[in-house]
């Protein structure tokens, strides 16, 4: 699959999963952007093509991962602005979706990823490989966390 | 509940987000050729730089050592081996942060956790050697000069003296000080979350 392919079949996906993890649609573009140029330079050394869509949500999920890394050197950083979206409204959202996203920004670093990817339909095996915990560890997390959700979307509305 | 995680599913990809809000490709490609670029031109300099610093050295150290100044010899020779090491310090750290993202999240915040910590260590620490090495190189490369008065070399040693002792006793524990202090609280939080992770 040529890298033009690849960006149009995972762009999208990629900043959704940010987008889950940012709740800031600005920090999204650009960690999607940053995630493909990583992709683009490394495309040729990619060893194994079987699992490529792996890959990429791991260096997209990483480079979201780093950002916990400004956070130390700038404080500012450290509060997302999980209101951004609603407040710009540059997408002209619905509530709904605001709602989901600010649910997902109230769990931890790494269910934020989890869920992304989940609702991505990346299937438990993957995300598990991606994460870098047991498969079994990953399906009682998504279950907790679906029950998470669910419970924070209604109590939200 | 798997009526409404259904929903939040229909929720989460109703919005298509194929042209608003990603670049479009043309653009991408235009950014990617732009940065490889600026990659491409940094690397040349910096090569360019490091060898036209290594040739110039090296051609001086020759002709001073036939006007036989041993301490400018040694003091040049110092200055290669800090633009040598400097060199190589820089392209081992451009080639970790390539390794990273092959690690899953998991390896990949617990080495950035350790990895992170050392780096900034060794950052200082690099710091610390060159600008003694500097320092050092500049004080054998005048001590010809400084030989020819027994008051002006013992100011120069005392002076020397004083500035590698305010950098490794009083500037590199501060600096160190200060990255702990910033490093705890990051440290504390990837810690949480990988503990987080690991409880089912």
């Amino acid at each position: 699959m040529d890298f033009e392919e690849l960006y149009k079949k995972y762009s999208a996906k990629v900043f959704r999963v940010c987008l889950g993890y940012f709740n800031d649609a600005d920090k999204a573009k650009d960690i999607t952007q940053d995630t493909f140029i990583t992709v683009f330079e490394n495309l040729e050394n990619l060893k194994n093509s079987d699992n490529i869509s792996g890959w990429i949500f791991r260096i997209a999920s990483n480079k979201c991962l780093r950002t916990l890394e400004n956070e130390k050197r700038n404080k500012h950083v450290y509060d997302f602005d999980f209101i951004k979206i609603e407040d710009e409204n540059p997408l002209m959202l619905e509530d709904d979706f605001v709602n989901l996203h600010n649910s997902i920004s109230e769990l931890g670093e790494l269910d934020r990823i989890i869920v992304g990817l989940y609702l991505e339909n990346i299937n438990q095996e993957k995300i598990a490989e991606i994460v870098g915990i047991s498969h079994s560890n990953v399906r009682v997390k998504i279950h907790r966390i679906k029950e998470l959700l669910v419970a924070k979307m209604k109590k939200n509305e | 509940m798997s009526d409404r995680f259904d929903q939040i599913k229909n929720i989460w990809s109703s919005h298509s987000f194929d042209n608003e809000s990603t670049l479009d490709f043309e653009s991408l490609q235009n950014e990617i050729k732009q940065l490889r670029k600026k990659k491409r031109m940094r690397i040349v300099r910096w090569y360019f730089g490091v060898i036209l610093f290594s040739i110039v050295i090296m051609g001086y150290v020759i002709y001073t050592d036939k006007l036989n100044s041993i301490y400018k010899s040694i003091a040049e020779f110092l200055l290669l081996f800090t633009a040598l090491y400097l060199f190589t310090n820089s392209w081992r750290n451009i080639r970790n942060l390539r390794k990273e993202y092959l690690l899953s999240n998991v390896d990949f915040l617990a080495n950035f956790q350790g990895y992170e910590m050392k780096k900034v260590f060794k950052q200082i620490l690099v710091n610390s050697l060159c600008i003694t090495l500097l320092l050092t190189a500049m004080f054998l490369y005048f001590l010809p000069i400084l030989m020819l008065s027994p008051w002006l070399l013992m100011l120069s040693i005392m002076l020397l003296i004083i500035c590698l002792l305010w950098i490794w006793l009083v500037l590199k524990p501060k600096y160190q000080e200060q990255e702990k202090i910033k490093h705890n609280e990051f440290s504390t939080r990837v810690s949480s979350i990988l503990k987080n992770i690991n409880k089912i």
